[in-house]
């Protein structure tokens, strides 16, 4: 019987447990969109993108997303969404990156992307240029540009 | 490479028919004075307007220039929207170089020396926006070495067809490794001095570039993760002031003035579904030949002037893993390198020759600007430098071996230069020791202190 009784406040820790994990899950991938959002010029078609893709476009590894649409990453040079945006969507540190950009460049595999200065810039860039893709903070203005979700 | 000289050296000296010509003369190649480069900043990657209609570009931090406006007619246009892809890079970096025990690398290092200068400058356009091409040049000097002989680094064309398919062609620099392709690019590492066991900075000519073409691409795996990989072809070539001829001419008096064969390849990595951890495979196969190798009568046991022909093969195994998460960056590798090596076509090696090498380095990122790390190497080896013999491989003789403890600190002061310090503890004698830089003979331990300013744009 105190066996029985064991397996049932097992049974709900363990429920509460992955509730517990359930709302962290929720309100981490909360604060991921909620910490940048990822924007488009209004010439790529696609409405969304895939984490993965949008890692591969900015890592160089391709420069078109799945439905066709060339496209060319532009950065920040620093700030917090940049901050935010290269630890989630690439799993890298800032000067990791670099790094990275670097070893492209000097062994000619890749180009150092556009870099401009903060959400401002990076949104007139992107309203601007022809295939250009950025991000910048959530509650930043983004006139002229597209929203892509990031699935 | 240094131990298929050393090896096929010894390989001679154990097994030669004295079926052998004459005459020779030995060349005494005097250096040339060594060539600084001087930093040019060019930023051709301007104008964002009027843009065509293939996309953005992709130049870093560019300065507006209105160069070539409408007027200049269509021709004019497309020039315009070729030089506005350009992109131009360069680095440059200085070391001074302090320690005591063995000279290292050819350089006085025991009295203190700056002579350790290396520079590129490369150039890369989008042609399309699949088509790339770019080229570039190195020059260093490290000691003997190098010395003002500007070397073609890397000049390819580059087609992307898909993310899992790609094509280069030209001279290109082989992927082994974590570091390879790096090894002479300073500003890319934390580290002054790469592990000497993988990246021998005085084989760079034969190690890194590959005339020839390569197949790469990304392919996303069902079980998790992402596949990187890169196969290669082609034919390599020692260059005439890398520290191969040197030593051999140093050690055995054998003057040699070209080397090269086929070679290919392939690295393959796993990214794998754990957040920062790839792991990954290199191999090559490579088939160096020396038709033409003057070995003088003063300088053999046979006391006859000798023509040589050395035949090599050397294959490479590199297992590779590396973690980057946050402000951590780990990795280690491991390297299986065995050789063969023949005097016109005979193999006279015994079998069983090999390098064997691992590391293990960490890297923290204490500040934005401050990377502190360390690392241990260590190499070990059938070959070696101090006599002019064959023996079995003896573990506790520092002459097969060498163990390498490093301590560095880089600051970058800003995005346009950098500094760094490095201190390395090495037991043993199986890397990096010229003769004629030691000539009262080689010791069981070294240490050297490095210091370094860096410039890139």
């Amino acid at each position: 019987m105190e066996s029985h009784f064991m397996k049932i406040k097992t049974m709900k820790n363990l429920k509460s447990i992955l509730m517990a994990v359930a709302i962290l899950a929720l309100a981490s991938s909360y604060a991921l969109a909620g910490g940048v959002k990822v924007i488009a010029n209004s010439s790529v078609k696609a409405d969304s993108v895939s984490a993965d893709e949008l890692k591969s476009v900015f890592l160089e590894e391709t420069s078109s997303l799945r439905d066709g649409s060339h496209v060319e990453p532009v950065l920040a040079k620093g700030g917090a969404a940049h901050e935010a945006f290269v630890k989630d969507y690439l799993g890298k540190s800032d000067a990791a990156l670099q790094t990275y950009y670097r070893s492209l460049v000097f062994t000619g595999k890749g180009s150092m992307p556009k870099t401009v200065g903060g959400d401002a810039e990076i949104a007139a860039y992107v309203a601007k240029t022809k295939g250009a893709i950025g991000y910048v903070s959530a509650g930043a203005s983004a006139e002229g540009t597209k929203v892509l979700e990031v699935k | 490479m240094q131990g298929n000289f050393k090896l096929a050296v010894l390989a001679i000296v154990l097994g030669l028919t004295p079926g052998l010509r004459a005459q020779l003369s030995i060349p005494d190649p005097s250096p040339s004075p060594h060539a600084n480069l001087d930093s040019v900043t060019l930023n051709l990657a301007a104008v964002e307007d009027e843009r065509g209609s293939s996309g953005a570009t992709a130049a870093s931090d560019s300065a507006d220039s209105s160069a070539s406006g409408g007027s200049g007619g269509e021709k004019t246009g497309l020039a315009h929207a070729f030089l506005q892809r350009v992109q131009v890079h360069g680095n440059l970096a200085q070391s001074v170089v302090y320690g005591s025990g063995n000279n290292f690398l050819t350089m006085d290092t025991n009295d203190g020396t700056a002579k350790w200068t290396e520079g590129s400058i490369n150039l890369r356009t989008a042609i399309t926006e699949n088509f790339h091409a770019g080229v570039q040049v190195h020059d260093y000097m490290m000691g003997q070495l190098g010395r003002g002989n500007v070397m073609l680094d890397w000049a390819y064309g580059d087609y992307r067809v898909k993310q899992w398919l790609g094509f280069r062609g030209g001279k290109i620099k082989a992927p082994m490794g974590l570091f390879n392709d790096t090894s002479d690019t300073d500003v890319v590492h934390n580290w002054a001095l790469l592990p000497q066991g993988f990246y021998e900075a005085e084989y760079r000519s034969y190690n890194i570039p590959v005339i020839g073409g390569e197949i790469y691409g990304n392919v996303k795996l069902p079980v998790g993760g992402e596949v990187a990989y890169q196969l290669f072809g082609g034919q390599r070539s020692v260059a005439s002031n890398d520290g191969t001829f040197l030593l051999t001419r140093q050690l055995y008096g054998i003057v040699i003035s070209a080397d090269s064969g086929y070679t290919y390849g392939g690295d393959i990595k796993w990214r794998t579904p754990i957040k920062g951890f790839t792991a990954g495979v290199s191999f090559d196969n490579s088939r160096p030949f020396t038709p033409h190798a003057l070995w003088p009568a003063n300088a053999n046991p046979y006391g006859v002037p000798l023509v040589l022909r050395i035949d090599s093969a050397i294959s490479r195994q590199i297992y590779s893993v590396d973690y980057q998460r946050g402000k951590l960056e780990l990795a280690a590798e491991g390297k299986i390198e065995p050789h063969w090596v023949a005097n016109d076509g005979v193999p006279v090696l015994p079998t069983g020759s090999w390098r064997h090498a691992w590391y293990v380095m960490g890297a923290y990122h204490v500040t934005g600007k401050l990377t502190a790390g360390s690392y241990f190497s260590r190499s070990t080896g059938t070959s070696y430098i101090a006599t002019f013999s064959w023996a079995a491989y003896d573990p506790s003789n520092p002459n097969y071996y060498s163990d390498d403890t490093v301590v560095n600190a880089r600051y970058d002061i800003n995005r346009f230069f950098y500094v760094k310090l490095e201190g390395h503890y090495i037991d043993g004698d199986l890397n990096s020791f010229f003769p004629a830089t030691n000539p009262n003979g080689l010791q069981k331990v070294t240490r050297l202190g490095i210091a370094r300013l860096g410039f890139v744009f």
